[in-house]
């Protein structure tokens, strides 16, 4: 029986009262049936209810059922029960799993293997084909239209000035952006929002949002030439400005690259207005040495990928988005392994900006590059952060970079490796390892 | 040359008509309106001047912090030690770093930083044995924890700050047994800036002299006695009653001279007679006599008896009399003024630290309802810490027994548990928790609210034992939410017995 540790389950948990809600539930007193295996972890749990509630657990994936009616995901009385496997494993007696537990992980087997098919309903293909080219046709006008005020608002930007757009109200942003989600372009309108955060947030403002500003123009200047672009970059500019790509497709036709996955770092966001919450983590390739980046969308408290805890390794297929510098990514298939390891990385800075210097050379608009840098020594010069090579170079920490103190201290004036974002300004550190020991910054 | 800088200066403000961008000829984009050309240009420029960044040369960074004497904490125990320091179950906190000083631990490095800016308050003692070399490597990267780099030297008496100048006090007089030589040293820092130190400070060293506290430095704290301020007063008043040898101790047993006596009776109890002064003296009210009043609710002359009993070590009525202090606590409730003789006694108990006396007033209260009317929890509830545990014992299982007398909201015992601040045995734990889950489901509203706080007290050993013997769900509504914070508290301490 190979259950997490208590930080990842806590890494689980949808919110702190449900946290709380579940260490109150992880004591044997609760529990009845309690039993576990190599495939999971189950139990039942008494509630206000008159039937006990049934909680099962996928070891494979740390995918969860319980039979209680709360919205949570994973709900209390399953991190209860992750908790209880965490701290006090003699409480589950290794047995066979009970029917109602074999046939759920059974069940969830076959969809692990065989990814459901979309029932789309039986039509003539002929009909189906013409209506879907109507459709594209009709979205293409659409975001014409569209990148034609796009173009134009980014000008007259230009005309009035920086400082004009410094003392802009939100709306000036909001009602674009509003516009590009009209004109069914929520890239665009995702750029123009990082852009509304961008004056007076650090003293070089002006040149990133100037740059933004031709990176979007560039990017509808693109679109009017679409055809002629490379596969790569028209994939790039489509994707870009919001076309979204057929996943079930992708997966269907394209090759995976099989490696043992591990998870660096998860960044959650959560948008307060919309209440959709965007995960991103970030994988390295123990053989093939390649980041990935994965990213999930939620509602609120709705589940999001169970299995992409930082710290662990998934053994499986990954496959690329399409693009010029392919980042974005998503399983095929994958199992949680034991296999966790330290990945490797550049030790020279100027070698790690060469590397980044061709990746902007494939894709222009590239936002962040992810990087393992190798034996870096952090190091702190008047008030600003730096991350220094063992030749002596140094790449400035991100202002926003919130634990350097952290980082300054783990290193102690040695060498450690650090998982971090570069923007083409300043590095990011996300996660470290020294010592044989992982640190989320 | 044109520079992603430059661009966004000239864009600053706007641009007009006729802008032209030299940049533009070279990459051959040729462009009628200034607004597209300024926008492809800073794209171009900006692209460049990223792809094109160099590292920038650090040469000297600061050497690297020497290796470790002591051990590294399991991944185990650091896990752990952030989620208390973090905030989640905060109140181990000092227990945390307590056993992890003793049992050679260092923290882990990442929370050197946390734990710095804590270790500046009241966790400083707790804090400084578990930094390590790294958190003393980092303390000298950082002026605002000046205060934890070692050694101190006298130097840091002249220039630092308050905190580092009680620390060095501190540690001069730390030690068991205290060197003379370096607690002798410590008192002359002390006087040799006194004239110049603010009364913030004076207060402050005063209360330092708490460590290896002796007669040599009986004279300097007596002058304290004269200080303007109260705060010095009274931290030298507190010091001076610890010490029975004191000149404060002596004068205030002759003023107490014609004010008490024993006396002994054939039949019934002995008692105290006692005959008030008349007045004070200027002596007598800067031996802390006077002033304000204890308790309103006692006459003035009363509130002047309580302070001079409050001002001698209770033991020395023992030897006085020769008497035990359960047989005086007696002799003080036949008295008329039993309430001043009582609070007094209590006082004096508490400054003195004597063991003997807070167990016999603590079992004179929870025995006599008499003696609690004037001792109230708040009272007994700072006598308590100077509890012997074994005292404890003794006097939970004389006050409890199953099925008879167990604990519950009116059983004067749950106050002085709640209010004990250390740890208890084994065997005080198994009595009270025994009563406790007999009770458990009933209306003791307090006793539920009191479990979170004995977990905290409760040998973590205990932790699988007290996690059964509840009495069913069904029977506990109310209490659920209680018990689980208790069993999970209890479990948290016995997880981090063992990853440390």
């Amino acid at each position: 029986m190979e259950s997490l540790t208590v930080s990842q389950v806590e890494a689980l948990a949808p919110d702190t009262a449900s946290l709380k809600a579940g260490q109150g539930l992880a004591n044997s007193r609760h529990w009845t049936g309690l039993g576990g295996s190599n495939a999971g972890l189950w139990g039942e749990c008494k509630g206000s209810g008159k039937e006990p509630y049934k909680v099962r657990v996928d070891l494979s994936n740390n995918g969860s059922d319980c039979s209680c009616p709360s919205r949570k995901f994973p709900c209390k009385h399953v991190l209860g029960l992750m908790l209880m496997a965490a701290n006090s494993p003699g409480n589950f007696s290794a047995s066979t799993s009970p029917g109602w537990v074999s046939e759920w992980l059974e069940k969830r087997a076959v969809r692990q293997q065989a990814p459901a098919k979309t029932t789309e309903p039986e039509s003539d293909p002929a009909v189906r084909q013409k209506e879907a080219a109507s459709r594209a046709a009709k979205r293409e006008k659409l975001a014409e239209n569209g990148l034609d005020a796009l173009e134009r608002w980014l000008k007259d930007m230009a005309r009035q000035g920086l400082a004009f757009a410094q003392a802009a109200p939100s709306s000036y942003w909001d009602e674009q952006a509003a516009r590009m989600i009209d004109a069914k372009l929520p890239g665009a309108a995702r750029m123009i929002h990082e852009m509304a955060a961008l004056p007076g947030s650090r003293p070089d403002w002006d040149e990133i949002l100037l740059l933004r500003m031709g990176r979007l123009y560039l990017l509808a200047q693109a679109y009017r030439k679409l055809e002629t672009l490379p596969e790569a970059s028209y994939q790039d500019v489509r994707t870009l400005l919001g076309w979204s790509v057929n996943q079930d497709e992708l997966l269907a036709t394209t090759p995976g690259l099989q490696d043992d996955w591990l998870v660096l770092a998860s960044q959650t966001q959560d948008d307060e207005k919309t209440g959709l919450r965007t995960q991103v983590n970030w994988l390295f390739g123990k053989n093939s040495q390649r980041i990935a980046q994965i990213t999930n969308f939620a509602f609120r408290t709705l589940p999001i990928d169970t299995s992409l805890i930082p710290g662990i390794s998934l053994r499986g297929e990954l496959v690329y988005f399409p693009g010029a510098f392919p980042l974005r990514a998503v399983f095929k298939e994958k199992h949680i392994s034991a296999s966790v390891f330290e990945p490797g990385g550049c030790e020279k800075w100027p070698v790690f900006l060469d590397a980044y210097s061709a990746a902007l050379g494939l894709n222009p608009w590239l936002d962040v590059f992810p990087a393992v840098l190798a034996k870096g020594i952090p190091a702190q010069v008047g008030q600003g952060w730096f991350l220094r090579d063992v030749q002596g170079q140094a790449l400035p920490l991100a202002l926003h970079f919130r634990s350097p103190w952290e980082l300054f201290a783990l290193a102690g004036g040695t060498p450690l490796t650090v998982f971090g974002l570069w923007d083409g300004f300043t590095f990011l550190p996300l996660t470290a390892w020294i010592d044989n020991r992982v640190i989320w910054l | 040359m044109t520079t992603l800088k430059s661009l966004a200066q000239s864009a600053m403000l706007g641009i007009g008509n006729g802008f032209t961008l030299p940049v533009l000829e070279q990459t051959q984009l040729p462009h009628a309106d200034p607004a597209a050309a300024l926008l492809i240009c800073a794209v171009v420029t900006g692209t460049a001047e990223l792809g094109g960044r160099m590292p920038v040369p650090l040469e000297n960074i600061r050497a690297a912090c020497p290796p470790e004497s002591r051990l590294q904490m399991s991944e185990r125990a650091a896990g752990l030690f952030k989620r208390v320091l973090y905030g989640e179950y905060e109140a181990v906190l000092p227990e945390f770093l307590q056993l992890a000083g003793e049992s050679g631990h260092i923290a882990p490095p990442e929370t050197l930083p946390a734990l710095l800016g804590l270790g500046k308050k009241e966790l400083r003692k707790l804090v400084l044995p578990v930094l390590g070399e790294r958190g003393r490597w980092l303390a000298g990267c950082n002026p605002a924890w000046a205060y934890a780099l070692a050694p101190l030297d006298e130097e840091a008496w002249e220039t630092g700050q308050l905190e580092l100048r009680v620390r060095l006090l501190e540690d001069l007089r730390a030690g068991m047994p205290p060197s003379s030589q370096r607690v002798a040293k410590a008192r002359s820092l002390v006087q040799s800036t006194w004239e110049t130190d603010s009364p913030e400070a004076h207060a402050a060293f005063v209360a330092a002299f708490a460590n290896g506290l002796s007669m040599d430095d009986e004279p300097f704290l007596d002058t304290c006695l004269d200080d303007r301020r109260k705060e010095v007063r009274d931290a030298a008043l507190n010091l001076l009653v610890r010490l029975p040898g004191s000149n404060l101790v002596a004068r205030t047993l002759s003023r107490l001279e014609p004010v008490l006596k024993y006396k002994s009776k054939l039949i019934g109890s002995d008692g105290l007679e006692v005959s008030l002064p008349e007045k004070l003296d200027a002596s007598a009210k800067r031996d802390g006599t006077g002033g304000v009043a204890l308790r309103k609710s006692m006459g003035e002359k009363a509130n002047w008896l309580a302070q001079m009993l409050a001002s001698i070590p209770p033991s020395i009525w023992c030897r006085k009399w020769s008497r035990p202090p359960e047989k005086l606590i007696q002799a003080a409730l036949a008295s008329e003024w039993k309430e001043a003789l009582l609070l007094g006694l209590l006082l004096a108990a508490e400054r003195s630290g004597d063991a003997e006396w807070a167990a016999a007033l603590t079992d004179a209260a929870l025995k006599q309802t008499e003696v609690r009317k004037f001792l109230a929890g708040a009272d007994l509830g700072r006598l308590v810490r100077h509890l012997p545990v074994k005292k404890l014992e003794a006097l939970a299982q004389s006050e409890l027994t199953p099925l008879i007398n167990e604990l519950n909201d009116k059983h004067p015992l749950l106050g002085v548990l709640v209010d004990y601040p250390h740890a208890w045995s084994l065997k005080l734990a198994r009595t009270v928790m025994g009563s406790v889950q007999r009770q458990a489901g009933g209306a003791h509203w307090m006793l539920m609210r009191a479990l979170p706080g004995f977990a905290m007290r409760i040998p973590p050993a205990l932790a699988d034992e007290f996690a059964t013997g509840w009495p069913s769900s069904e029977k506990t509504s109310g209490w659920e939410t209680w018990i689980d914070q208790f069993n999970t508290l209890l479990r948290f301490r016995k997880d981090i017995m063992e990853a440390l």
